[in-house]
């Protein structure tokens, strides 16, 4: 028991990468940035200027982002506190949808996300992907969400693995790197739900609600706080895949 | 989590100092108070009413890692028919702001004890 106890210790110590200036997260921690939307409605989005009409993120809240994730001090210009869930993709400003990503670390950086974020929006907004389904995969892993809806990473980067940070990055080319496995759409024996909790809402690990008509409703929609959940999902994608789909608005 | 502020159901997060989410969220009776004074202040603002009819509290969360008085501390979200939801931030001030275009609300949770006559 005792040899559990500390296995289990350092297993979690291990998740919790030290994430510093010189070594920033790659993809956010999804225990402090789930990703947050204020809307799936893409007519909503698909407005000229939409993002442009967002308010800023206060600094008092980016300084608590830094400050969550371990980070004492940057450079300033080096770093932005991202949008996980982008604005122009429905994202809000809440800090659960906001980690900081660096600008300057090669080959992935935040300039990289910047163009996966324009080309979902494009996607979206001609028609040809979901907005749920857009803010689902850049909220699982915007880098295997880059390769699936742009092309391959820059500089032969391979697909991250949650808790990646910059230095356990290998050198493009590298036969020390291994490939982790690109995220797909789960088939439905890999996506399972979660029990909702007594009163009808989800757990944090399991936040998309699907109501007793088989719609899922993600947070931050209008109708989630008064969706009594019959299950529970970690994603949307994992709701579709299960058979449930979005409200249609 | 369903909660109720101002007879609205809500969602409720809290996120703590290390960033984490309260599981279950539990708000002190300071946050408590800060959020009606916050939802009070906007519900009441003429302005308010004005260029957003029917908006309803839909979501609020509470920042601990931010100070009571800077303006990241508490966000409300409010829901609007067919139009994206509306985001703003609340903090403790010495008196009660609302300032629409930058989405902020200060409110007043202590006041000096007035001197008797």
């Amino acid at each position: 028991m005792k040899l559990f106890l500390t296995l289990l210790l350092c297993s979690s110590l291990a998740l919790a990468a030290p994430y510093t200036e010189s070594n920033p997260p790659l993809l956010p921690d999804a225990r402090l940035t789930p990703g947050d939307v204020l809307t799936t409605d893409a007519k909503l989005v698909c407005v000229s200027g939409y993002a442009g009409s967002k308010r800023n993120v206060k600094q008092s809240l980016k300084n608590a982002v830094y400050k969550a994730y371990g980070i004492q001090k940057h450079q300033a210009g080096d770093w932005e506190i991202d949008h996980l869930i982008s604005l122009e993709l429905g994202g809000s400003n809440a800090q659960g949808n906001l980690w900081p990503q660096s600008f300057v670390t090669q080959p992935l950086n935040a300039h990289v996300k910047d163009k996966l974020e324009d080309a979902l929006h494009k996607l979206v907004c001609d028609g040809k992907l979901p907005l749920s389904e857009a803010q689902s995969a850049i909220a699982l892993n915007w880098t295997g969400a880059y390769l699936k809806y742009v092309g391959p990473l820059p500089a032969g980067a391979k697909v991250l693995l949650p808790g990646q940070a910059a230095s356990s990055l290998d050198a493009p080319g590298s036969n020390a790197s291994s490939t982790p496995p690109v995220p797909s759409a789960p088939t439905p024996s890999s996506a399972s739900s979660s029990p909702p909790n007594p009163d009808g809402s989800c757990p944090p690990s399991a936040p998309v609600k699907v109501s007793k008509s088989g719609i899922y409703h993600i947070p931050g929609e209008r109708d989630y706080a008064k969706t009594h959940a019959q299950s529970c999902f970690a994603s949307a994608q994992d709701a579709e895949a299960a058979g449930y789909r979005a409200p249609k608005r | 989590m369903p909660y109720t502020l101002n007879g609205h159901p809500v969602d409720l997060v809290v996120t703590l100092l290390d960033g984490a989410r309260m599981d279950p969220p539990l708000l002190t009776p300071l946050e408590q108070a800060a959020f009606e004074a916050a939802d009070t202040a906007l519900s009441g603002h003429a302005e308010f009413k004005v260029q957003y009819p029917g908006a309803t509290l839909m979501h609020i969360e509470s920042n601990r890692g931010v100070a009571d008085n800077r303006h990241g501390r508490f966000y409300l979200r409010y829901a609007l028919e067919g139009k994206l939801p509306l985001e703003f931030f609340a903090f403790l001030a010495p008196k009660v702001t609302v300032d629409l275009e930058k989405g902020l609300v200060g409110v007043v949770l202590f006041r000096s004890p007035v001197p008797g006559p």
